[in-house]
């Protein structure tokens, strides 16, 4: 809509203005606060400080749509040009600036700006921001204009359109669609895909990228059988099996997590346990083991309590919001402040995370200011914070709670049968105090002496420590209690049999409540009603420093370079606000851009190491452009209609392609051309994750224990390690081997003491969303592979496995070694270097040891010894890190 | 366009030298690529190849090279230590003046207490300096004091956060990884950054005080051990004497080399090989850098290893010495730890009087050892703690002081500090910081800046921004800091 405009032909220069006139409510979150202007030392920002004004008093008739006498000022070339009266801005010179003389109504002829009839008026303090900026040299950084910033073009905003096959020369190499957009550019770029794998390389790579484990021998062998046949057969035949493996969502699983910022304790000083957080991690693994729907996926965990068909099981995945860090100490402290500073930093944990998974964007950049570079406002975090804002986490002080996952209709019901029961327990303790008493009094309960003089006494007149041995002894009485009633004769001791039937009666009527309401138990966040606390937005991040009330909405301006309208919150129920599972209708959308890019994205690069767009939590403009937009859109829009959300259909549809099958041999010409491979002119060569090495160790040595799901188990941490911590004595659990032999990602994840092993081979930081590793090649990763304690205690496993073989001829022993540990036989040149290295350390060893020992015994310690030794360097061949 | 100057070694060599070594092949790959994959630099930024990338340091002429800094874990008491406030025997007994809050979960702040401690002037500057510490205020005329810093937070685990990393929240990288990554390092043997923590444990919230946060882990602080191995899988498995670990790594470059000619080279591949290389020479480099058996006896004495109070901080500020000589960037010693810091609440006599004897005798020696053998003006001393204390008290006949972040004392000293001053104030009786107010933040960016690196310039791209150590709030160099 447009004013009526006045025309002010003279003063072709800025629209900025006076305010001695009417007072105009002032502007929230974008304007800089008095203090702030005031301070002569914080330099002006333009984004933050200058843009905002230009942008409510000025773009109306100098922006985009209007330019009055030729000044537009939502562009940096344009503005520092000027008008048709020529430059409206002197940097260095506000005094000879136009548009500081007449925003400051210093003007001779009297002229101000924004006329006042046209746009709010600048108060003193935009007029001292505006001088001070030009004073400073008018500082406007490149990429930072209006439009720029508005993000309009952004790619990633717009809608996912597939479209034709390209159209390629060596029809011969393709196999599904992906090849088609992959070859394409090679081919315009005159270059060869990679050569590809042979079969059990392909095997290997396969297994590791699906499951993160080596084949099993027993699966090799029925891989090369079928091979032999049909070897196109075999290798489909391998990726269902594969897929359908338990071990995929463990695989798979652990990339989630790392999204997640999936921990097992909260991190900071107390850095207390998250109980039963793992109920979540066994969810991912479950979920994507079923392969559900990635959009279902979505559901769950940000509204998995507000579904129509809630369960225990989609409440308990909403612990995704909840599983990040939390500062105790702040949180529960008894200054109010603190709380409330670390609630905005949980919210903002909670929300960043969240748009950063599923969205790609940094939302949490404008905490503090608007998005510098993306289409999102202050305020749209704040509305965004909104949406969470009536979660409440469940503690004791710095004791962390969980609760039952009861979906909320029924917990009417649950909560009345608990109040039920709990009547009914009273009523079997009242019934019951007479066998109590008489069990004690006669000397039945076998308790200590002291324990029953306290038990007789009136709790009022209990010592303290009577009050312990109370406490400590009340579990058995009781249970000695149970053991009576169950017995009539027992029982009709101390009691008429007419109450014993009437306390049995209650017993059982309470085992039914239970029964009927037993839920199990879970880590998450819940509403405790359906009005969430207001939002303020905050000045400057601060919360000492409330803004307005924002309501809960949608990241606006991208919604809107949807080309849509907002998104309509639903109405708050009985039972929560709705917030979240209105946003997770719109990001699970299927015509949602974002979402879908991103998740296609993310399969993508965890199967290639690298994405097609390489920014995989950031896909905004710091973010980078997909190498392949074609192919990015052919997949998103391929994956929700073809696929229906399959993630599974997903990897087949990859893992099928001649693209997957490339092998990684170097290119040296083509490395100069594209050092970075963006072409995929060959297979990118990554460094397997630190969990599929440990894992791998486990199971060549044979000791990997294939148990899934459950409670965390604690790795084998070295005693130095722990002494750095702030209580050395108990923070770690003892070492039980067969339970430390599960797979790596049930290993405790302790946010302040993450297991070193894990922590050296570059583990994913645990305080935010991980989208990709770091990936570094260090010292300390070889000492650690070479002299640690796990790996030394694996080769010893594995030493003993190849001994435990029936022949026992060296080169059989390595052939079977590199078997188990590389999916192959050695090469002849492998086998005798092996076998020269074995002999060798046999003869040092027979060497040393005393003479007088049986002979056979002396040969078969030295042959174990050098075993051990050559399993150790197995371990830490490239090639056991680097599947080809 | 930006140049890359960091010369941090990959595998005993710079990179540079490194892939130029690595043969003909793909020698000629360029830099940038094989970077990004490790990670070094910004793949975002080298993605695209207009964009610019960040600058890294040294921006201008650096005046240290290397830093220690002595964390008092648990906050000392600045008005027990280097902040005198006579004032506090005329109010004694009564309330502080100002309303303030104190993070310490409902406490009484109480009234307030003058120090039991007698100050006394030093050096020609005539610094005053408690009786706490006797042995550094012989250096008086090498401290530059601040009285005026100030901090976010009363409590000790976001403060120690706030201390190393800027930000009290965690998963931020800290001082040292910063240094590593805008500097690189000066040795090939040991660790860039390494920490020593007290021998009761570690501060409160653990390794989250040396993390690189959200940097590659090689920027990491490692822990050093001061006795025994020094670190990690520094000694070989039990059975396997140093031929025999050569022995296996003679077969495990044989196999590893014959993988790569299959490949027909690889950077990341070779790159793994030489790191097995580096570690033989880690586990030889490391273990006689902590051999200060070869230290005289008057060397020992003089870090006080013949005394039992200060044998483990003397041992660790020794071999401080012993790692600055050997290229190590950043030192770290915790003092106090576990549940025995310098969180003195109850009684300031006790508590300070242990802690500042076992580590005063040391830190001189440091201090002396430096300037003898012309390490001074290379190596940046740091003296505090996560915050100071109340000049209040809440112990019970004795002086016991609350955490105070509202006003608190560091010292600098060495290169590039002008010393024999102090810096700012605090209000009449110690309590709050009034003149010359220095941020955490702004002793960072001071630091920074004394090793030759710009707070502003120095970033890492990471979720969406260009983070800097100092946060985006504007902070300054403390210039009456720099000589």
């Amino acid at each position: 809509m447009q004013l009526p405009r006045f025309q002010l032909e003279l003063l072709s220069v800025l629209c900025l203005a006076l305010s001695l006139t009417i007072g105009f409510p002032a502007v929230h979150g974008a304007e800089p606060t008095e203090a702030s202007a005031a301070k002569q030392s914080i330099p002006i920002n333009f984004v933050r400080d200058i843009q905002p004004i230009f942008k409510k008093h000025c773009y109306l008739c100098h922006g985009h749509d209007v330019q009055e006498g030729n000044l537009r000022l939502d562009r940096r070339e344009h503005a520092l040009k000027g008008g048709d009266s020529g430059p409206a801005i002197l940097p260095g010179k506000p005094n000879e600036s136009p548009l500081a003389i007449l925003v400051s109504g210093k003007d001779p002829d009297g002229r101000i700006m924004p006329p006042p009839d046209e746009a709010p008026a600048l108060n003193s303090t935009q007029r001292a921001l505006l001088i001070r900026w030009i004073q400073e040299g008018a500082s406007w950084p490149t990429g930072a204009d209006d439009e720029e910033l508005a993000g309009a073009g952004l790619w990633s905003l717009k809608k996912v359109v597939s479209s034709g096959m390209p159209t390629v020369k060596n029809k011969d190499w393709l196999r599904n669609p992906i090849d088609s957009f992959i070859l394409q550019r090679l081919e315009q770029q005159e270059m060869l895909p990679a050569e590809s794998l042979p079969a059990l390389a392909l095997a290997r790579r396969a297994a590791f990228d699906l499951t993160g484990l080596p084949l099993l021998l027993e699966d090799l062998n029925r891989f090369e059988a079928e091979n032999e046949k049909d070897s196109e057969r075999a290798y489909r035949n391998l990726v269902d099996r594969l897929l359908a493996s338990q071990h995929y969502g463990e695989r798979w699983g652990r990339h989630w997590l790392d999204l997640a910022r999936y921990a097992d304790s909260n991190g900071y000083e107390v850095d207390g346990v998250k109980p039963m957080a793992w109920k979540y991690r066994d969810y991912v693994i479950r979920a994507l083991n079923k392969d559900k729907p990635y959009n279902r996926f979505i559901m769950e965990q940000l509204a998995g309590d507000e579904l129509v068909d809630v369960t225990s099981e989609t409440i308990i995945a909403t612990g995704f919001i909840r599983v990040g860090p939390w500062d105790a100490e702040r949180g529960a402290s008894v200054q109010p402040s603190e709380v409330v500073e670390e609630l905005y930093n949980e919210l903002d944990d909670q929300l960043s995370t969240t748009s950063q998974v599923f969205l790609g964007l940094t939302v949490g950049c404008a905490r503090c200011h608007d998005h510098k570079f993306d289409p999102i406002s202050t305020e749209d975090y704040y509305s965004m914070v909104a949406i969470f804002r009536g979660l409440k986490r469940e503690h004791s002080g710095r004791t962390e709670k969980t609760r039952p996952a009861v979906p909320p209709r029924e917990l009417v019901e649950k909560n009345a049968a608990d109040a039920q029961a709990a009547k009914l327990i009273e009523k079997i303790q009242k019934l019951g105090a007479p066998l109590r008493s008489g069990i004690l009094e006669s000397g039945e309960s076998k308790l200590p002496e002291d324990a029953v003089a306290a038990f007789g006494l009136p709790i009022d007149k209990r010592s303290d420590e009577q009050k312990q041995l109370v406490q400590r002894w009340t579990p058995s009485l009781d249970k000695r209690v149970g053991e009576f009633l169950e017995d009539d004769d027992l029982a009709g001791k101390h009691l008429p049999q007419e109450i014993i039937a009437q306390i049995r009666l209650a017993q059982s009527e309470v085992t039914e409540l239970k029964n009927k309401f037993d839920y199990p138990e879970g880590y998450f966040f819940h509403e405790p009603s359906s009005t969430a606390p207001l939002t303020h937005l905050l000045k400057r991040g601060s919360s000492k420093n409330p803004g307005k009330v924002v309501q809960p909405a949608i990241l606006l301006e991208v919604v809107e370079q949807f080309g849509e309208k907002p998104p309509l919150f639903e109405a708050p129920d009985e039972f929560t606000s709705r917030r979240r599972i209105s946003l997770a209708r719109w990001i699970a959308r299927k015509d949602n851009p974002l979402t879908t890019r991103v998740i296609v994205n993310r399969v993508w690069q965890f199967h290639f190491g690298q994405g097609l767009v390489r920014t995989p939590s950031d896909f905004g403009r710091r973010g980078v452009e997909p190498t392949h937009p074609e192919l990015l859109d052919y997949l998103s829009d391929w994956f929700v209609n073809d696929a229906d959300w399959s993630v599974k259909k997903l990897h087949r549809l990859i893992m099928e392609s001649s693209t997957y099958r490339m092998g990684k041999s170097q290119n040296v010409e083509y490395a100069v051309r594209d050092p970075s491979n963006r072409y995929l002119w060959r297979f990118p060569n990554q460094r397997l994750e630190v969990e599929a090495i440990r894992d791998a160790m486990l199971a060549v040595s044979g000791q990997l224990n294939r148990q899934l799901y459950g409670p965390s188990m604690y790795p084998k941490i070295p005693e130095d390690a722990l002494q750095s911590g702030y209580n050395p004595t108990d923070v770690w659990k003892e070492f039980d081997e067969t339970d430390a032999s599960r797979r790596t990602i049930y290993a405790y994840l302790k946010r302040t003491l993450v297991v070193p092993f894990l922590d050296t081979l570059d583990f994913c930081d645990t305080t935010t969303s991980t989208g990709r590793r770091n990936i570094t090649t260090v010292a300390p990763q070889a000492l650690e592979l070479l002299n640690g304690e796990f790996s030394n205690r694996q080769a010893v496993y594995f030493a003993d496995r190849l001994i435990a073989e029936e022949s026992q001829a060296i080169p059989e022993k390595i052939h079977k070694a590199y078997r188990l540990a590389l999916g192959r036989a050695p090469t002849q040149t492998e086998s005798e270097t092996l076998a020269a290295f074995v002999d060798n350390t046999i003869k040092r060893a027979l060497a040393k040891m005393p003479k007088a020992a049986d002979a056979n015994e002396r040969l078969h310690k030295a042959r174990r010894k050098a075993l051990i030794q050559m399993c150790r360097i197995l371990f830490n061949l490239n090639e056991f890190v680097y599947t080809d | 366009m930006t140049v890359f100057v960091n010369n941090r070694t990959r595998c005993g060599k710079t990179r540079r030298e490194f892939l130029w070594q690595w043969g003909g092949g793909f020698a000629s790959i360029p830099l940038v690529d094989l970077l990004i994959r490790d990670g070094v630099t910004d793949q975002v930024h080298a993605g695209q190849g207009g964009q610019e990338r960040q600058q890294r340091g040294p921006y201008f002429a650096a005046k240290a090279k290397q830093v220690v800094f002595f964390f008092l874990n648990g906050g000392p008491s600045q008005v027990d230590t280097f902040d005198h406030k006579p004032a506090l025997k005329k109010h004694e007994g009564q309330d502080y003046h100002r309303k303030i809050q104190i993070g310490s979960n409902g406490r009484a702040v109480g009234k307030l207490v003058p120090s039991p401690f007698p100050f006394s002037k030093h050096g020609e500057s005539g610094l005053e300096i408690s009786s706490l510490f006797p042995n550094v205020a012989k250096f008086a005329d090498d401290l530059c004091v601040i009285r005026s810093m100030h901090a976010n937070t009363p409590t000790h685990s976001p403060g120690i956060l706030q201390m190393n990393s800027g930000s009290i929240v965690t998963g931020k990288p800290s001082l040292g990884s910063w240094l590593g990554y805008g500097l690189g390092n000066l040795n090939d043997n040991l660790p860039n950054y390494v920490v020593m923590t007290d021998h009761r444990g570690g501060p409160r919230g653990g390794a989250a005080a040396w993390t690189s946060g959200y940097m590659p882990a090689e920027f990491q602080g490692t822990l050093f051990r001061s006795q025994g191995a020094p670190i990690l899988n520094l000694k070989n498995p039990v059975g396997i004497d140093g031929g025999a670990q050569r022995r296996s790594l003679d077969v495990l470059l044989k196999l590893n080399k014959n993988h790569l000619g299959r490949r027909g080279g690889d950077s990341e591949l070779a790159a793994r090989i030489e790191s097995y290389e580096l570690a033989f020479r880690m586990q030889s480099g490391a273990s006689e850098a902590v051999d200060i058996e070869n230290e005289s006896k008057a060397t020992q004495d003089l870090y006080g290893l013949n005394r039992e109070e200060t044998e483990y901080f003397g041992r660790q500020c020794l071999l401080t010495r012993r790692l600055l000589e050997r290229g190590v960037r950043y030192v770290q010693l915790y003092s106090g730890g576990g549940a025995d810091s310098w969180d003195a609440h109850d009684d300031c006599i006790d508590n300070h009087g242990r802690h500042s004897l076992e580590i005063d005798q040391p830190i001189s020696a440091l201090m002396a050892d430096l300037k003898n053998r012309g390490m001074w003006e290379d190596t940046l001393l740091i003296w505090g703690g996560e915050f100071g204390r109340t000049p209040t008290s809440e112990g019970v006949r004795k002086p016991g002081r609350d955490h105070n972040h509202y006003g608190f004392t560091m010292w600098l000293a060495g290169g590039g500090v002008k010393g024999g001053q102090a810096v700012g104030a605090t209000d009449e009786v110690g309590f709050t910081a009034v003149d010359n107010r220095v941020h955490v933040s702004d002793l960072h960016a001071t630091i920074l800046h004394l090793l030759g690196l710009d707070h502003e310039k120095l970033t890492y791209f990471h979720q969406g921004l260009d983070q800097r150590l100092t946060g985006v709030e504007p902070r300054r160099v403390v210039e009456e800091v720099l000589a």
